[in-house]
Protein backbone atom coordinates (compact mmCIF):
# COMPACT_ATOMS: atom_id res chain seq x y z
CA UNK A 1 0.00 0.00 0.00
CA UNK A 2 1.34 3.56 -0.82
CA UNK A 3 1.12 6.64 0.88
CA UNK A 4 -1.39 8.25 -1.95
CA UNK A 5 -3.99 5.13 -1.16
CA UNK A 6 -3.20 5.80 2.65
CA UNK A 7 -4.15 9.27 2.09
CA UNK A 8 -7.85 8.57 0.78
CA UNK A 9 -8.03 5.92 3.25
CA UNK A 10 -7.26 8.17 6.43
CA UNK A 11 -11.19 9.19 7.10
CA UNK A 12 -12.21 5.87 7.01
CA UNK A 13 -9.96 4.60 9.37
CA UNK A 14 -10.47 7.02 11.61
CA UNK A 15 -14.13 6.29 11.75
CA UNK A 16 -13.52 2.15 11.55
CA UNK A 17 -15.12 1.87 8.34
CA UNK A 18 -12.44 0.02 6.65
CA UNK A 19 -12.88 -3.40 6.22
CA UNK A 20 -10.17 -5.86 8.42
CA UNK A 21 -8.24 -6.76 5.60
CA UNK A 22 -7.84 -3.07 4.84
CA UNK A 23 -7.52 -2.19 8.50
CA UNK A 24 -4.58 -4.38 8.44
CA UNK A 25 -2.63 -3.10 5.49
CA UNK A 26 -3.37 0.97 7.07
CA UNK A 27 -2.01 -0.44 10.12
CA UNK A 28 0.95 -2.20 8.84
CA UNK A 29 1.45 1.22 6.28
CA UNK A 30 1.40 3.48 9.28
CA UNK A 31 4.30 1.52 11.21
CA UNK A 32 6.66 1.69 8.94
CA UNK A 33 5.71 5.68 7.96
CA UNK A 34 6.00 8.68 9.95
CA UNK A 35 4.78 11.25 6.97
CA UNK A 36 1.19 8.91 7.21
CA UNK A 37 0.75 8.96 11.30
CA UNK A 38 1.94 12.94 10.77
CA UNK A 39 -1.34 13.39 8.54
CA UNK A 40 -3.74 11.16 10.81
CA UNK A 41 -2.81 12.66 13.66
CA UNK A 42 -3.36 16.03 11.83
CA UNK A 43 -6.67 14.96 10.71
CA UNK A 44 -7.95 13.53 13.79
CA UNK A 45 -7.18 16.76 15.68
CA UNK A 46 -8.94 18.92 12.65
CA UNK A 47 -11.89 16.59 12.90
CA UNK A 48 -12.52 16.97 17.10
CA UNK A 49 -11.73 20.76 16.74
CA UNK A 50 -14.25 20.86 13.93
CA UNK A 51 -16.80 19.50 16.43
CA UNK A 52 -15.57 22.00 19.25
CA UNK A 53 -16.30 24.93 17.42
CA UNK A 54 -18.53 27.37 18.73
CA UNK A 55 -22.34 26.76 17.98
CA UNK A 56 -23.61 30.23 15.92
CA UNK A 57 -27.24 30.60 17.08
CA UNK A 58 -29.45 32.98 15.19
CA UNK A 59 -30.89 35.88 17.11
CA UNK A 60 -33.29 35.92 20.23
CA UNK A 61 -36.61 36.68 19.13
CA UNK A 62 -35.91 34.27 15.68
CA UNK A 63 -38.72 31.85 16.62
CA UNK A 64 -41.21 34.55 17.03
CA UNK A 65 -40.35 36.96 14.10
CA UNK A 66 -41.09 33.49 11.61
CA UNK A 67 -44.25 32.65 13.82
CA UNK A 68 -45.08 36.21 13.16
CA UNK A 69 -44.36 35.96 9.44
CA UNK A 70 -47.02 32.52 9.11
CA UNK A 71 -49.41 34.48 10.77
CA UNK A 72 -49.11 37.38 8.24
CA UNK A 73 -48.92 34.79 5.37
CA UNK A 74 -52.18 33.35 6.79
CA UNK A 75 -53.95 37.08 6.63
CA UNK A 76 -52.30 37.86 3.14
CA UNK A 77 -53.95 34.47 2.00
CA UNK A 78 -57.43 35.13 3.89
CA UNK A 79 -57.57 38.67 2.41
CA UNK A 80 -56.47 37.17 -1.54
CA UNK A 81 -59.13 35.04 -1.04
CA UNK A 82 -61.79 37.79 0.25
CA UNK A 83 -60.79 39.92 -2.71
CA UNK A 84 -61.26 36.87 -5.25
CA UNK A 85 -64.65 36.48 -3.67
CA UNK A 86 -65.49 39.92 -4.44
CA UNK A 87 -64.49 39.91 -7.83
CA UNK A 88 -66.58 36.56 -8.22
CA UNK A 89 -69.61 38.19 -6.56
CA UNK A 90 -69.47 41.57 -9.03
CA UNK A 91 -68.78 39.29 -12.02
CA UNK A 92 -71.93 37.19 -11.19
CA UNK A 93 -73.51 40.54 -10.85
CA UNK A 94 -72.74 42.36 -13.63
CA UNK A 95 -74.15 38.92 -15.75
CA UNK A 96 -77.31 38.89 -14.19
CA UNK A 97 -77.50 42.96 -15.40
CA UNK A 98 -77.06 41.99 -18.27
CA UNK A 99 -79.23 39.08 -18.30
CA UNK A 100 -82.08 41.49 -16.84
CA UNK A 101 -80.95 43.86 -19.75
CA UNK A 102 -81.13 41.93 -22.52
CA UNK A 103 -84.79 40.38 -21.54
CA UNK A 104 -85.78 44.09 -21.00
CA UNK A 105 -85.04 44.86 -24.71
CA UNK A 106 -86.99 41.66 -26.34
CA UNK A 107 -89.92 42.60 -26.89
CA UNK A 108 -91.95 38.96 -26.23
CA UNK A 109 -90.87 39.32 -22.81
CA UNK A 110 -91.45 42.98 -22.24
CA UNK A 111 -94.11 44.06 -19.90
CA UNK A 112 -97.34 45.86 -21.11
CA UNK A 113 -96.26 49.19 -20.16
CA UNK A 114 -93.31 48.93 -21.92
CA UNK A 115 -95.08 47.37 -25.24
CA UNK A 116 -97.51 50.57 -24.66
CA UNK A 117 -94.14 53.20 -24.29
CA UNK A 118 -92.87 51.35 -27.54
CA UNK A 119 -96.27 51.89 -29.43
CA UNK A 120 -96.94 55.34 -28.15
CA UNK A 121 -93.50 56.56 -28.09
CA UNK A 122 -93.89 58.94 -24.94
CA UNK A 123 -92.37 56.94 -22.20
CA UNK A 124 -95.24 56.92 -19.87
CA UNK A 125 -96.83 53.72 -19.42
CA UNK A 126 -100.06 55.42 -17.59
CA UNK A 127 -101.10 57.29 -20.34
CA UNK A 128 -100.93 54.45 -22.73
CA UNK A 129 -103.58 53.19 -24.35
CA UNK A 130 -103.98 49.27 -23.20
CA UNK A 131 -106.70 47.39 -23.64
CA UNK A 132 -107.69 44.45 -21.52
CA UNK A 133 -107.43 40.83 -23.76
CA UNK A 134 -111.49 40.37 -22.64
CA UNK A 135 -111.58 43.49 -24.62
CA UNK A 136 -109.60 42.46 -28.02
CA UNK A 137 -111.47 39.15 -27.75
CA UNK A 138 -114.95 41.50 -28.27
CA UNK A 139 -112.77 43.53 -30.60
CA UNK A 140 -111.93 40.52 -32.85
CA UNK A 141 -115.83 39.51 -32.86
CA UNK A 142 -115.90 37.35 -29.78
CA UNK A 143 -118.99 37.20 -27.78
CA UNK A 144 -117.54 38.49 -24.47
CA UNK A 145 -120.01 40.15 -21.35
CA UNK A 146 -120.51 43.35 -20.71
CA UNK A 147 -119.51 42.82 -16.93
CA UNK A 148 -116.59 40.86 -17.81
CA UNK A 149 -115.43 43.88 -20.21
CA UNK A 150 -116.07 46.74 -17.47
CA UNK A 151 -114.63 44.64 -14.85
CA UNK A 152 -111.08 44.15 -16.75
CA UNK A 153 -111.30 48.05 -18.09
CA UNK A 154 -111.63 49.08 -14.25
CA UNK A 155 -108.76 46.72 -13.72
CA UNK A 156 -106.63 48.45 -16.05
CA UNK A 157 -107.59 51.48 -15.08
CA UNK A 158 -106.81 51.15 -11.39
CA UNK A 159 -103.69 49.71 -12.64
CA UNK A 160 -102.29 52.81 -15.08
CA UNK A 161 -102.29 54.87 -11.94
CA UNK A 162 -99.71 52.20 -10.31
CA UNK A 163 -97.49 51.84 -13.62
CA UNK A 164 -95.28 49.55 -11.48
CA UNK A 165 -98.01 47.01 -10.82
CA UNK A 166 -98.93 47.11 -14.39
CA UNK A 167 -95.26 46.32 -15.63
CA UNK A 168 -95.17 42.99 -12.95
CA UNK A 169 -97.77 42.01 -15.30
CA UNK A 170 -95.77 40.40 -17.66
CA UNK A 171 -97.15 38.17 -20.27
CA UNK A 172 -96.36 35.10 -21.76
CA UNK A 173 -94.27 34.80 -24.82
CA UNK A 174 -95.63 36.01 -27.99
CA UNK A 175 -99.47 36.56 -26.17
CA UNK A 176 -99.47 40.08 -27.53
CA UNK A 177 -98.85 39.37 -30.65
CA UNK A 178 -100.87 36.85 -31.38
CA UNK A 179 -103.22 38.51 -29.84
CA UNK A 180 -102.86 41.49 -31.68
CA UNK A 181 -102.49 39.27 -35.13
CA UNK A 182 -105.91 37.66 -34.30
CA UNK A 183 -107.79 40.90 -35.24
CA UNK B 1 -45.55 18.41 23.76
CA UNK B 2 -41.65 18.87 24.26
CA UNK B 3 -41.37 14.65 24.52
CA UNK B 4 -42.52 13.77 21.55
CA UNK B 5 -40.07 12.79 18.88
CA UNK B 6 -39.94 14.81 15.80
CA UNK B 7 -41.93 12.56 13.19
CA UNK B 8 -45.10 13.30 16.17
CA UNK B 9 -44.27 16.34 16.59
CA UNK B 10 -44.45 17.46 12.87
CA UNK B 11 -47.65 15.21 12.87
CA UNK B 12 -49.14 17.80 14.68
CA UNK B 13 -48.31 20.40 12.94
CA UNK B 14 -49.21 19.22 9.56
CA UNK B 15 -52.90 19.42 11.53
CA UNK B 16 -51.96 22.74 12.00
CA UNK B 17 -51.21 23.02 15.50
CA UNK B 18 -49.08 26.15 15.79
CA UNK B 19 -47.46 25.78 19.48
CA UNK B 20 -46.26 22.69 17.98
CA UNK B 21 -44.60 24.68 14.90
CA UNK B 22 -43.13 26.92 17.49
CA UNK B 23 -41.23 23.66 19.44
CA UNK B 24 -40.46 22.18 16.37
CA UNK B 25 -38.51 26.22 15.71
CA UNK B 26 -36.76 26.31 18.89
CA UNK B 27 -35.64 22.48 18.77
CA UNK B 28 -34.33 22.86 15.01
CA UNK B 29 -33.09 26.73 14.86
CA UNK B 30 -29.20 26.31 16.19
CA UNK B 31 -28.61 23.03 14.34
CA UNK B 32 -29.98 24.77 11.09
CA UNK B 33 -28.31 28.31 11.86
CA UNK B 34 -25.27 27.05 12.41
CA UNK B 35 -24.92 25.00 9.28
CA UNK B 36 -26.39 27.40 7.11
CA UNK B 37 -24.50 30.52 8.76
CA UNK B 38 -20.84 28.73 8.31
CA UNK B 39 -22.03 27.78 4.66
CA UNK B 40 -22.96 31.41 3.80
CA UNK B 41 -20.78 33.06 6.07
CA UNK B 42 -22.97 35.87 6.70
CA UNK B 43 -25.14 35.74 9.68
CA UNK B 44 -27.54 37.86 8.34
CA UNK B 45 -28.49 36.31 5.30
CA UNK B 46 -28.11 32.88 7.24
CA UNK B 47 -31.17 34.65 9.35
CA UNK B 48 -32.87 35.34 6.46
CA UNK B 49 -32.41 31.93 4.95
CA UNK B 50 -33.10 30.30 7.99
CA UNK B 51 -36.85 32.15 8.38
CA UNK B 52 -37.02 31.22 4.99
CA UNK B 53 -36.33 27.36 5.18
CA UNK B 54 -39.04 27.81 8.48
CA UNK B 55 -41.91 29.34 6.20
CA UNK B 56 -41.38 26.73 3.65
CA UNK B 57 -41.57 23.76 6.18
CA UNK B 58 -44.81 25.11 7.63
CA UNK B 59 -46.35 25.79 3.77
CA UNK B 60 -45.24 22.45 2.63
CA UNK B 61 -46.44 20.66 5.83
CA UNK B 62 -49.52 18.57 4.46
CA UNK B 63 -46.24 17.38 1.65
CA UNK B 64 -43.99 15.62 4.12
CA UNK B 65 -43.10 12.03 3.34
CA UNK B 66 -42.60 10.05 6.83
CA UNK B 67 -40.38 7.81 4.66
CA UNK B 68 -37.54 10.24 5.22
CA UNK B 69 -36.10 11.59 8.64
CA UNK B 70 -37.62 15.20 9.84
CA UNK B 71 -33.97 16.34 10.04
CA UNK B 72 -33.13 15.24 6.66
CA UNK B 73 -36.01 17.24 4.88
CA UNK B 74 -35.53 20.45 6.75
CA UNK B 75 -31.79 20.45 5.93
CA UNK B 76 -32.60 19.64 2.22
CA UNK B 77 -34.75 22.38 2.19
CA UNK B 78 -32.54 24.64 3.77
CA UNK B 79 -29.57 23.31 1.51
CA UNK B 80 -31.91 24.59 -1.31
CA UNK B 81 -32.21 27.96 -0.17
CA UNK B 82 -28.01 28.40 0.47
CA UNK B 83 -27.13 26.89 -3.21
CA UNK B 84 -29.61 29.14 -4.77
CA UNK B 85 -28.12 32.08 -2.76
CA UNK B 86 -24.42 30.82 -3.42
CA UNK B 87 -25.55 30.74 -7.44
CA UNK B 88 -26.68 34.04 -6.86
CA UNK B 89 -23.63 35.48 -5.40
CA UNK B 90 -21.63 33.71 -8.30
CA UNK B 91 -23.34 35.06 -10.88
CA UNK B 92 -22.79 38.88 -8.94
CA UNK B 93 -19.22 38.29 -8.72
CA UNK B 94 -19.61 37.24 -12.38
CA UNK B 95 -20.93 39.97 -13.10
CA UNK B 96 -18.63 42.91 -11.42
CA UNK B 97 -15.86 41.24 -12.65
CA UNK B 98 -14.87 40.36 -9.27
CA UNK B 99 -13.74 36.73 -10.51
CA UNK B 100 -11.11 37.77 -12.25
CA UNK B 101 -9.06 38.89 -8.99
CA UNK B 102 -7.15 36.50 -7.28
CA UNK B 103 -9.08 34.27 -4.54
CA UNK B 104 -7.39 35.50 -1.49
CA UNK B 105 -6.31 32.45 0.49
CA UNK B 106 -7.01 32.30 4.01
CA UNK B 107 -5.34 35.19 5.28
CA UNK B 108 -4.79 34.45 8.83
CA UNK B 109 -2.68 35.55 11.60
CA UNK B 110 1.28 35.54 10.94
CA UNK B 111 2.39 31.54 10.85
CA UNK B 112 5.96 32.81 11.97
CA UNK B 113 4.58 34.44 15.39
CA UNK B 114 1.27 32.78 16.05
CA UNK B 115 -1.13 33.77 18.79
CA UNK B 116 -1.45 31.19 21.00
CA UNK B 117 -4.70 29.47 21.35
CA UNK B 118 -5.62 30.99 18.70
CA UNK B 119 -5.68 27.71 16.23
CA UNK B 120 -9.78 27.32 16.44
CA UNK B 121 -9.66 30.90 14.57
CA UNK B 122 -7.96 29.76 11.92
CA UNK B 123 -9.16 26.59 11.43
CA UNK B 124 -12.55 28.70 11.19
CA UNK B 125 -11.22 30.81 8.20
CA UNK B 126 -9.72 27.79 6.45
CA UNK B 127 -13.38 25.87 6.43
CA UNK B 128 -14.58 29.20 4.53
CA UNK B 129 -12.23 29.13 1.76
CA UNK B 130 -12.97 25.42 0.95
CA UNK B 131 -15.01 25.00 -2.13
CA UNK B 132 -18.98 25.20 -1.77
CA UNK B 133 -19.32 21.56 -2.04
CA UNK B 134 -16.91 20.00 -0.14
CA UNK B 135 -17.25 22.75 2.80
CA UNK B 136 -21.45 21.60 3.11
CA UNK B 137 -20.24 17.89 3.40
CA UNK B 138 -17.25 18.88 6.13
CA UNK B 139 -20.00 20.87 7.65
CA UNK B 140 -22.45 18.46 7.70
CA UNK B 141 -20.46 15.75 9.02
CA UNK B 142 -17.38 17.05 11.00
CA UNK B 143 -19.64 19.99 13.27
CA UNK B 144 -23.34 18.95 12.22
CA UNK B 145 -21.68 15.10 13.12
CA UNK B 146 -24.83 13.73 11.11
CA UNK B 147 -24.04 10.01 9.55
CA UNK B 148 -22.80 10.08 5.93
CA UNK B 149 -26.35 8.19 4.52
CA UNK B 150 -28.04 11.26 6.02
CA UNK B 151 -25.63 13.88 4.53
CA UNK B 152 -25.91 12.16 1.09
CA UNK B 153 -29.76 11.74 1.04
CA UNK B 154 -29.63 16.13 2.12
CA UNK B 155 -26.50 16.52 -0.93
CA UNK B 156 -28.44 14.11 -3.25
CA UNK B 157 -25.39 12.60 -3.90
CA UNK B 158 -24.50 8.99 -3.17
CA UNK B 159 -22.33 7.91 -0.15
CA UNK B 160 -19.21 7.13 -1.98
CA UNK B 161 -19.41 10.87 -3.29
CA UNK B 162 -20.15 12.00 0.33
CA UNK B 163 -17.08 10.23 2.16
CA UNK B 164 -14.70 11.14 -0.46
CA UNK B 165 -15.64 14.63 -0.02
CA UNK B 166 -15.44 14.52 3.03
CA UNK B 167 -12.07 13.15 3.28
CA UNK B 168 -10.95 15.60 0.22
CA UNK B 169 -11.77 18.52 2.53
CA UNK B 170 -9.86 17.36 5.87
CA UNK B 171 -7.17 17.33 3.62
CA UNK B 172 -7.53 20.43 1.98
CA UNK B 173 -7.49 22.09 5.65
CA UNK B 174 -4.95 19.88 6.91
CA UNK B 175 -2.61 21.53 3.84
CA UNK B 176 -4.17 25.07 5.15
CA UNK B 177 -3.44 24.76 8.82
CA UNK B 178 -0.29 23.10 8.20
CA UNK B 179 2.01 26.87 8.65
CA UNK B 180 0.61 26.75 11.85
CA UNK B 181 1.28 23.42 13.58
CA UNK B 182 3.84 24.84 16.02
CA UNK B 183 0.73 26.61 17.43
CA UNK B 184 -0.94 23.20 18.01
CA UNK B 185 2.03 22.09 20.38
CA UNK B 186 1.94 24.73 22.21
CA UNK B 187 -1.22 24.28 23.39
CA UNK B 188 -0.67 20.64 23.70
CA UNK B 189 2.21 21.43 25.99
CA UNK B 190 5.16 21.30 24.15
CA UNK B 191 4.26 17.81 23.08
CA UNK B 192 4.43 16.59 19.49
CA UNK B 193 0.85 15.16 18.39
CA UNK B 194 0.93 11.05 18.43
CA UNK B 195 -2.07 9.59 17.21
CA UNK B 196 -4.98 8.72 19.55
CA UNK B 197 -3.87 11.87 21.27
CA UNK B 198 -7.35 13.89 21.08
ZN1 LIG C 1 2.98 6.78 3.98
Amino acid sequence: MNCRKVSRWLSAYIEGDLQPLQKRRMDEHLQNCAACREKLSDISMITQMSGELEKLEPGPFFANRVLCEVAAQKQKRWLLQGWRLKLALSAASFVVAAIVTFMNMSPSLMSPTMIADKQSGNGNAASADFVPISGKLARAGFPVSDDILKRDMALVESLKSDSQALDSLVLPKGYIQQVDQSH
Amino acid sequence: MEKLDDKQLFAKIAADDEQAFGIFIDRFKNRLFNFIARIIQDKETAEDILQETFLRVYNQRKNYSPDYAVSTWVFTIALNLVRSELRKRKLRKYMSLDFLKEESDVEIADPQNPEPGKLKPILEKAIKSLPDEYRTAFVLCDIERLPYEEIAEIMRVPVGTVKSRINRARSMLREKLLPYKELNYELSKGLPLVIGLY
